[in-house]
């Protein structure tokens, strides 16, 4: 469980990022964050992770009753609770696909994840020799992902994770991570690709300017009535997908 | 997946075989090259072998300084030397030994530690405010470099005017001026630091991926950071202090063990980083030696001579594989 | 029969393998133990002892500031000289530690150089040469004195980068001798480093150039750039050591 208590995140000169906002989200929840650039989507995400260098939060966060704010918790601690990946990845040294998933398993050592068999299932095997920096950055992005299961922590945060992956994989890897959430872990992610959320979540949240101006249940939530509020010059249609009546936009 | 382990495995037997090897023709070349068979017992123990085990001492304690810089600024182009650390050491060795204040650590200088400290501090609040970038970062280190180097020659010039062969020794490294007991002490020093960073390879793999990552694998930035500042700070001052400042080793060997490793992972590279840092300065030093005998070569130059290069190459690989690491 | 006693114990003592480790020790010593001797004698010397033409055939042990500590210990002298002015105080404790015998001289002073050429000579064993060289060092300076007016005079060791004589130099006491004052005596160093405005600024009346001037032209660009037109070239080997060279040198001196 997610606990959000009156979170309001400002920089240092004042500026704020995300308004004071409050929400809780239960275990084996999905939830997608959407909203335009600029709407506080990554500062909202970050700060959930407990990243908090040079922002002044105030509020509390609990994640599976770990305070992630107060610093007398152990990062190791919190490493376990959640986890923040965002979409671009790099390093300047030779690591191998390998060994970052090692690097994993060795920061949760209770994960109860088979390095191999989550490199199987994310279809990375023939990636695992391969020096990560030589990789494209959808092989990266999945790789990223791959090493998230394996470490295991209570909740995922999915900073625009999947934003170059292709269509095939993408799809491949969302089944793979809803297994995941069965076994009782949560996932939040946030996407510019509305339809790739629409397969994926449970809860769906939209961000405007810093506040979340809606959210609960996907059905309710994705209506052309709230895309007019986030893009009040767009048209953005809302229908259902025919192969499995989920909701999908068109613009 | 077992091959793979199996072929690293023997991969390792052989580079430890060959790492041996050359320590031990290091060894016997510094101790025999030029050598004068009349007196040959005496200056072997009188004069090459202080010199052998400071070699050691301050090679293994600059490619160690420089591998754990590179990895805690994520940037491969880091070291004691480029980052103007060396510099401030042998600035604040200078200042402290100028105004008399002595105390130090078998008769090296603390204030080297300092001088040294200072100048990571600088760098970190530096770094940290403004998100450079790698080559800004490198450029940042070059400046602080010239600047503390400048401020020594001027110390020098006011409060030490006789003293050329200072400022030889400072800006161009001598490792004739200690003595056995010191080497010896600052050998284990070495030693103790890399054990230390050794058991800790895991929390300095964290940094592998950039300092926004760091956490995600669970270790403290900032506490890691600071650690590694301090311990750095110390071994970097008390190398400069007993030896001048010595360059490029701290670039040099932890590029090439990884390289050859193909890893980066701190476990696997840490004891080659450590030997073959050992190894480089004793056959520079055993170079710089004999090459021009009678006249000593300064060590610094001969080690400069071989990695500027070796860091012009690195400088413009990076750049042109577009690497944006702050 | 006493007179041969004590005649052979002085010899029998005499230094046989000599290496000095400054160019200034190197020209005393055979000044004070003669040539011949010394030819026989001088086993090992710094860089850049050449004087007399000889001596730049004796092996050398390094630049004085840093000495090759190896190269003095493989000629197996018997008595090592060094002179705390111009060598390293760690290299002479280190030659001492490896059981040398080091004979370390004082720093010379031009004024009182009779008292530093009897501490070479007692370590020689050379006590009758060294006086007579002490007596005739006072005497060249009685001679040297100025029967001339006072000049105000700026000495110009190097020129690019610009290095002077300071007070703590021989030059500064040898030429002050001849009736020049020093425009930089007052700078607590032996060759410090000055500004071209600070020479201009002093207004020196005459200019002694100790660098190699290749022609005529250079010798006018000198004095156009002092504006002045009393220029002196001076060998600057002759007057870097302070010796018998030295004081041969300033008798020419106009």
């Amino acid at each position: 469980m997610i606990s959000f208590r009156k979170v309001q995140v400002k920089t240092p000169q004042g500026k704020v990022l995300v308004h004071e906002t409050s929400f809780e989200v239960p275990k084996s929840t999905i939830v997608g964050l959407y909203g335009p650039n600029g709407s506080g989507k990554s500062s909202l995400l970050r700060t959930l992770a407990g990243q908090l260098s040079e922002r002044d939060v105030s509020g509390e966060c609990w994640i599976e009753q770990t305070p992630i704010f107060q610093s007398s918790v152990s990062i190791s601690e919190k490493a376990r609770r959640v986890l923040y990946l965002g979409s671009d990845f790099q390093t300047s040294f030779h690591v191998s696909v390998r060994e970052l998933l090692d690097m994993a398993k060795h920061t949760n050592p209770k994960s109860n994840e088979n390095g191999t068999e989550v490199a199987e299932k994310f279809g990375i095997t023939k990636l695992l020799s391969r020096s990560f920096n030589e990789m494209s950055d959808g092989e990266k992005q999945r790789v990223m992902l791959a090493r998230g299961v394996i470490q295991s922590p209570d909740w995922l945060i999915l900073d625009e994770t999947f934003s170059k992956i292709d269509l095939d994989h993408s799809f491949h890897l969302v089944n793979e991570l809803k297994n995941v959430v069965k076994k009782g872990k949560g996932i939040v992610l946030a996407s510019h690709d509305l339809n790739l959320i629409s397969e994926f979540v449970d809860e769906l949240w939209l961000m405007k300017d810093g506040k979340v101006v809606a959210s609960g249940l996907i059905e309710e939530v994705l209506t052309s009535e709230n895309m007019e509020k986030l893009y009040p010059n767009r048209i953005v249609h809302v229908v259902r997908s025919p192969d499995n009546g989920k909701k999908k936009v068109i613009y | 997946m077992f091959e793979e382990i199996a072929k690293g495995a023997e991969r390792d037997q052989v580079t430890k075989k060959i790492t041996l090897f050359v320590l031990i023709v290091a060894i016997l070349l510094e101790l025999f090259l030029r050598i004068d068979s009349s007196n040959m017992m005496l200056v072997i123990t009188e004069l090459r072998l202080p010199r052998l085990v400071l070699a050691f001492a301050v090679g293994s304690a600059l490619a160690l300084s420089g591998l754990v810089m590179q990895t805690v600024l994520n940037n491969p182009l880091a070291e004691p030397y480029t980052l103007g650390v060396a510099s401030g050491a042998a600035l604040g060795a200078a200042i402290f030994k100028t105004l008399g204040i002595s105390m130090g650590f078998f008769g090296l200088n603390v204030g080297a530690v300092f001088g040294a400290m200072l100048v990571l501090f600088v760098l970190f609040k530096i770094v940290f405010k403004t998100q450079l970038r790698f080559d800004s970062v490198v450029l940042l280190g070059v400046m602080l470099s010239f600047n503390c180097a400048s401020m020594l020659s001027i110390w020098m010039a006011l409060a030490d005017p006789v003293g050329v062969q200072s400022v030889t020794f400072w800006l161009l490294g001598d490792l004739s001026r200690v003595g056995l007991k010191t080497s010896i002490s600052l050998l284990f020093l070495s030693l103790i630091f890399f054990t230390y960073f050794f058991r800790f390879s895991k929390k300095l793999d964290a940094f592998l991926f950039g300092e926004s990552m760091v956490e995600g694998f669970g270790v403290s930035l900032k506490d890691t950071q600071k650690v590694a500042v301090i311990l750095v700070s110390i071994l970097v001052g008390f190398c400069v202090s007993a030896a001048g400042m010595i360059g490029f080793v701290g670039l040099m060997v932890p590029h090439f063990v990884r390289k050859k490793m193909g890893s980066s992972l701190h476990q696997k590279v840490l004891p080659f980083v450590f030997v073959w840092g050992g190894i480089c300065l004793i056959l520079s030093d055993a170079i710089a030696h004999a090459i021009a005998f009678p006249l000593e070569l300064p060590v610094g130059a001969v080690t400069s001579l071989l990695g500027a290069p070796v860091f012009i190459y690195l400088y413009v690989f990076q750049k042109s594989k577009g690497e944006n690491v702050a | 029969m006493l007179g041969i006693i004590a005649f052979i114990p002085s010899q029998a003592f005499a230094w046989n393998r000599i290496v000095t480790l400054n160019p200034m020790v190197s020209e005393w010593v055979a000044e004070i133990i003669g040539n011949e001797q010394a030819k026989k004698k001088l086993v090992g010397a710094s860089e850049y002892s050449n004087y007399p033409e000889w001596v730049n055939q004796v092996p050398t042990v390094g630049p004085y500031p840093q000495i090759q500590i190896e190269k003095v210990l493989s000629l197996h002298p018997d008595l090592v000289i060094a002179s705390i002015e111009y060598n390293r105080p760690d290299q002479i404790e280190k030659l001492k530690q490896l059981k040398l015998n080091v004979i370390t001289l004082p720093k010379e002073s031009f004024l009182e150089m009779d008292k530093w050429i009897l501490e070479l000579g007692k370590f020689l064993k050379e006590d009758q040469a060294a006086s007579v060289l002490a007596e005739d060092w006072n005497k060249s300076l009685r001679e040297l004195k100025a029967i001339r007016n006072k000049k105000r005079a700026f000495f110009q060791i190097q020129f690019l980068p610009l290095i002077s004589v300071g007070g703590e130099s021989f030059l500064n006491d040898s030429f002050k001798l001849l009736g020049f004052e020093n425009i930089f005596e007052k700078i607590p160093q032996a060759y410090p480093k000055v500004s071209r405005e600070a020479v201009l600024e002093k207004n020196p009346e005459k200019v002694f150039v100790f660098e190699m001037v290749k022609d005529h032209e250079d010798l006018e660009k000198i004095k156009l750039a002092w504006k002045k037109s009393d220029v002196q070239v001076l060998s600057g080997d002759d007057f870097s050591r302070c010796s018998r060279r030295l004081l041969r040198a300033l008798k020419g001196i106009k």
